[in-house]
């Protein structure tokens, strides 16, 4: 009997034991696709797996927080390769042990097209420096980007969209080209960008001009204003200011989109995985529509009202860098989240002055083909949340009607003439 | 009498609706992509002086309720082809303010109310782009702007501006600008970093009172303080100083052209150009005799010298005189550029104009009556020069959400071959004789605040050699997508100013004095669509 009691106290405690081992083994159980993490469920599943990696070691800090206090839902969705273009990747592969940082100018020398770094290596004291440059100068964009319909809408965390201005932008590349001659011209120009706005009423034709220069030097603007009719020069200064009335600044685009040499320096804080949109839907947005959801297709028509809530979340690898502002820039510090395959930014987190976080960027991109048959890499949309303030500028691209690589586009379609001509 | 060309008739402005109709359906049959946009808002300003000339005191009456309809077409029809058309349908309230200026005389010309001269509704811009390849053609009904200041034209004369209905305070200057049917040849250039710009504009095609600057000299709401409630144009069969567009060597049917090359070297941006057109400021070419005293019954016999000189001893149509814009030739240069170690744009325009017309003198019997000016006009050459200094400035302790964008902008006119004792008057029947320079100081200073929703800013000017200026501090709203409000206040001040009793006597009244009493409090309201 003594020995019966013996044996079931031990069997119920190999039990318990077996038990309390089960608990985690069954919490970490691999969620399907189309999972979406929530404030209601990211408790729940936090300790779950996704392609054999927890949900919440591919979650940041800010992401979390976000999550469980901001409205930010993440559908899963397995990862898909990115194929890169042949040409970019030998392209890229050309530069390798000819491109390097000066560390007096700290220019890249040595680099003609693709990235210039496609070899970067954890222990390289410059690797954060490297993949910055790698965005910079080999983004997956194609010679020629025109977007003939975007928007820039401005969203009130408590009230919501309260202007959606419509607007136009053509991107063109003069160094740096897969298609024909890699370098345009004497080589001091980078590219161009024009952009302009097509609605609503006050600001149809307002738009800007600008030259990036292949060097540390600033870029030239102009800014057309149609109340005046006439173009107006810009301070080069403006990289650091917002565009317009937005929470993005000229530097915010894209996440970063400052010359690297501009800021003070780089850190590489570490690879790490999160959930990011490299696979986006598209369009995020038909601006033909007018219901709220097919009009608004990834934006949650709830408060906070700037949660791309329904797009493709996916695991992507990542560096995560702080990249050092410069004295002047009214952040203190952004601390980026690029992808380890290709250059891309998906998430980025910017710090006042004091260092408290002030705004958080995400930006959701997809695979194309160009004109020409260039694998390009396309925005489809993106956000730039001031949590300070309780607002956002979400970016939303008709990505049917955008064109990579069109044939006869040349540099002086993209100019001055060109700003004033399409502010009539 | 009624000013050439310049009134609609009501089934005209009717017609354009129509025009603009059937060409919307031209346009949206053959577009590829089509839009209409425009905006209806109320406009309201108030009197924060009393004006001496009316009998009751009308501070804080209304001086303007207006109405506008803006209506844009764009039709993109090819990729090389696109039309633009814009519409504008304005009416005003006939204030009680607006009746006692026509009671008291203003546009007695017109033999209507003062409001009719306001209610001119006009297809503002109707024109076809045609792009091909480096080649560009915009035909048709149109505005272009030189030179790079917005204040105080010097190489923008392209067109006059229209300053009847509000004058100089008007920012959005695509509103006063006169538009002009042009051809409008621009070729690009990439090898040399610039383009060439060639405008014709045949004068048969246009509206006489297109050309040069309009200015209210039918005693409205923005005549020259103590003119409200004048005529200078005179009345039905008593033709005091009308227009006349159709005298040699001022005549609006004459075609004009203007070529500009623009381009690039070392960052700075650059132009150089030539322009055919009319003096911006109407001159009086005064009558040789003083007949007009006869006609209102004084007992002067008939072809008593008056002691003026007419324009090219012509004879006026108008009893003591005519209004005319004599053609001018400028030459314009203009630079602009950023500094990276200032942080700022600097940008400048010099022009040199041959033969500027000026009205002179205080000794004829006209000028006695009517003041300075009335001897007669002579040309002068000018070099007009404007810089300017664009900075972001980042003002911390106003709590703005980006940095504020000042502006300072120093003018000067300098009359070549000056001699004092010619007494050329800075504008008709004002005492102030113009000196061989004369400059003038602006500023801008603009914010921005709750993501641009609310845009509170300050303009002001000091006429730094016969004193005087402005301060007009203002605050934008934007209210979601459509809503846009705007409360301005425009203070006025002056180192002299014409009374009725100083007429012939006084010497110091310059440009602010002409805006002496004329305070206002202006707010506006817009529907965007």
């Amino acid at each position: 009997m003594t020995t019966i009691t013996a044996r079931r106290a031990t069997l119920a405690a190999l039990v318990g034991i077996i038990a309390g081992m089960a608990v985690p083994v069954a919490l970490a159980g691999e969620v399907p696709e189309s999972t979406v993490i929530s404030a209601a469920n990211i408790d729940k599943i936090k300790h779950d797996t996704f392609e054999g990696k927890t949900i919440g070691s591919m979650l940041t800090e800010k992401m979390e927080w976000r999550i469980r206090n901001s409205g930010w839902k993440l559908p899963l969705f397995h990862s898909k390769e990115i194929v890169l273009d042949a040409k970019w990747v030998k392209a890229s592969q050309a530069n390798v042990g000819r491109a390097k940082i000066n560390p007096q100018t700290r220019q890249v020398e040595g680099w003609e097209a693709g990235q210039p770094f496609p070899n970067v290596e954890m222990s390289d004291p410059q690797v954060a420096e490297k993949v910055i440059w790698n965005w910079h100068l080999g983004q997956l964009k194609g010679d020629i980007a025109k977007v003939p319909v975007w928007t820039q809408m401005l969203v009130d965390g408590k009230k919501g969209i309260h202007a959606e201005p419509v607007a136009e932008f053509t991107r063109y590349a003069s160094k740096g080209r897969l298609s024909g001659k890699a370098t345009e011209g004497d080589g001091k120009e980078m590219g161009r960008q024009l952009l302009y706005f097509k609605e609503p009423t006050d600001m149809k034709g307002l738009g800007t001009f600008n030259i990036m220069y292949n060097s540390d030097q600033v870029n030239d603007a102009w800014v057309y204003i149609p109340a005046v009719r006439r173009v107006r020069r810009l301070s080069g200064g403006a990289w650091m200011d917002p565009i317009g009335s937005s929470d993005q600044l000229q530097d915010d685009l894209e996440i970063f989109n400052a010359r690297p040499s501009w800021y003070q320096g780089y850190k590489m804080l570490g690879k790490r995985w999160v959930l990011a949109v490299a696979n986006s839907k598209h369009p995020l947005w038909n601006p033909n529509a007018t219901k709220y959801a097919e009009r608004y297709i990834a934006l949650e028509n709830a408060a906070p009202f700037w949660n791309l809530n329904n797009d493709r979340f996916e695991p992507r690898e990542v560096y995560v860098i702080e990249a050092t502002t410069p004295n002047e820039h009214p952040y203190s510090k952004k601390i980026l989240y690029v992808d380890t395959k290709y250059p891309r930014i998906y998430y980025g987190e910017a710090y006042n002055r004091k260092g408290e976080f002030w705004k958080f960027m995400e930006f959701h991109s997809f695979p194309a083909k160009a004109e020409d048959g260039f694998l390009d890499v396309r925005t489809s949309g993106g956000a730039i949340i001031d949590f300070q303030r309780n607002h956002a500028t979400v970016f939303l691209v008709d990505t049917p009607t955008w064109k990579t690589n069109p044939a006869g586009v040349k540099a002086s379609d993209v100019s001055l003439n060109a700003l004033e001509a399409a502010g009539r | 009498m009624k000013r050439n060309k310049r009134v609609f008739p009501a089934a005209r402005a009717a017609g354009i609706p129509v025009m603009l109709a059937a060409i919307s359906c031209l346009a949206h049959a053959q577009a590829t992509d089509f839009k209409v946009s425009g905006d209806v808002s109320e406009a309201v300003s108030m009197n924060m002086q009393d004006p001496p000339e009316t009998p009751k005191d009308d501070k804080h009456k209304l001086s303007m309720a207006r109405s506008t309809l803006h209506l844009n077409l764009d039709a993109t029809v090819s990729e090389n082809i696109s039309f633009v058309a814009k519409l504008r349908g304005v009416k005003e309230v006939n204030l009680g303010y607006l009746k006692d200026l026509t009671r008291l005389g203003a546009n007695s010309a017109d033999a209507a109310g003062v409001v009719d001269q306001y209610n001119r509704s006009e297809l503002r811009e109707a024109f076809f782009d045609f792009k091909h390849d480096l080649f560009q053609f915009r035909l048709g009904k149109q505005q272009v702007a030189w030179g790079e200041t917005d204040f105080f034209q010097s190489m923008d004369m392209v067109q006059g501006y229209d300053f009847t209905w509000r004058s100089f305070l008007e920012p959005d200057n695509q509103e006063l600008r006169k538009p002009l049917v042009m051809a409008n040849f621009t070729l690009q250039v990439p090898g040399a970093d610039g383009k060439m710009q060639v405008l014709l504009r045949p004068g048969k095609w246009n509206r006489n009172d297109s050309i040069g600057n309009t200015y209210d000299v039918f005693g409205g709401r923005w005549a020259n303080q103590p003119n409200k409630g004048v005529d200078f144009r005179g009345a039905p069969g008593l033709p005091i100083a009308p227009y006349n567009y159709r005298r040699t060597g001022a005549d609006a049917e004459d075609n004009t052209w203007g070529a500009r090359w623009s381009g690039s070297i070392q960052e700075i941006n650059y132009s150089l150009s030539y322009l055919k057109t009319f003096n911006t400021n109407p001159v009086i070419s005064p009558a040789a005799n003083l007949n007009f005293l006869s006609a209102v019954g004084a007992p002067v016999p008939l072809g008593t010298p008056s002691g003026s000189t007419p324009f090219n001893g012509t004879t006026p149509i108008g009893l003591a005189g005519e209004i005319i814009y004599p053609k001018i030739d400028l030459f314009g240069l203009t630079a602009s550029a950023y500094s990276a170690a200032l942080d700022t744009v600097f940008s400048g325009e010099v022009s040199y104009i041959r033969d500027y017309a000026y009205n002179y003198g205080y000794a004829s019997a006209l000028s006695g009556v009517f003041g300075p000016g009335f001897d007669g006009i002579k040309r002068k050459n000018l070099v007009k020069s404007m810089v300017r200094m664009d900075k972001n400035l980042a003002l911390a302790f106003l709590g703005a959400e980006k940095p504020a964008f000042f502006s300072v902008q120093l003018f000067d006119t300098w009359i070549k071959d000056f001699q004092a004792s010619e007494n050329l008057v800075q504008l008709l029947g004002f005492g102030q004789a113009s000196k061989q320079h004369s400059s003038l100081a602006t500023m801008i200073l603009g914010l921005s605040y709750a993501n641009g929703t609310v845009a509170p800013q300050l303009v002001a000017g000091h006429d730094l050699t016969y004193g005087g200026g402005f301060i007009v501090p203002s605050v934008s709203f934007q209210h979601g997508k459509n809503w846009r409000f705007k409360i301005e206040y425009d203070h006025f001040y002056n180192n002299g100013q014409r009374t009725a009793s100083n007429a012939a006597t006084e010497r110091d009244t310059a440009l602010f004095g002409y805006f002496a009493h004329n305070n206002q409090l202006y707010a506006k309201l817009t529907y965007q669509f």
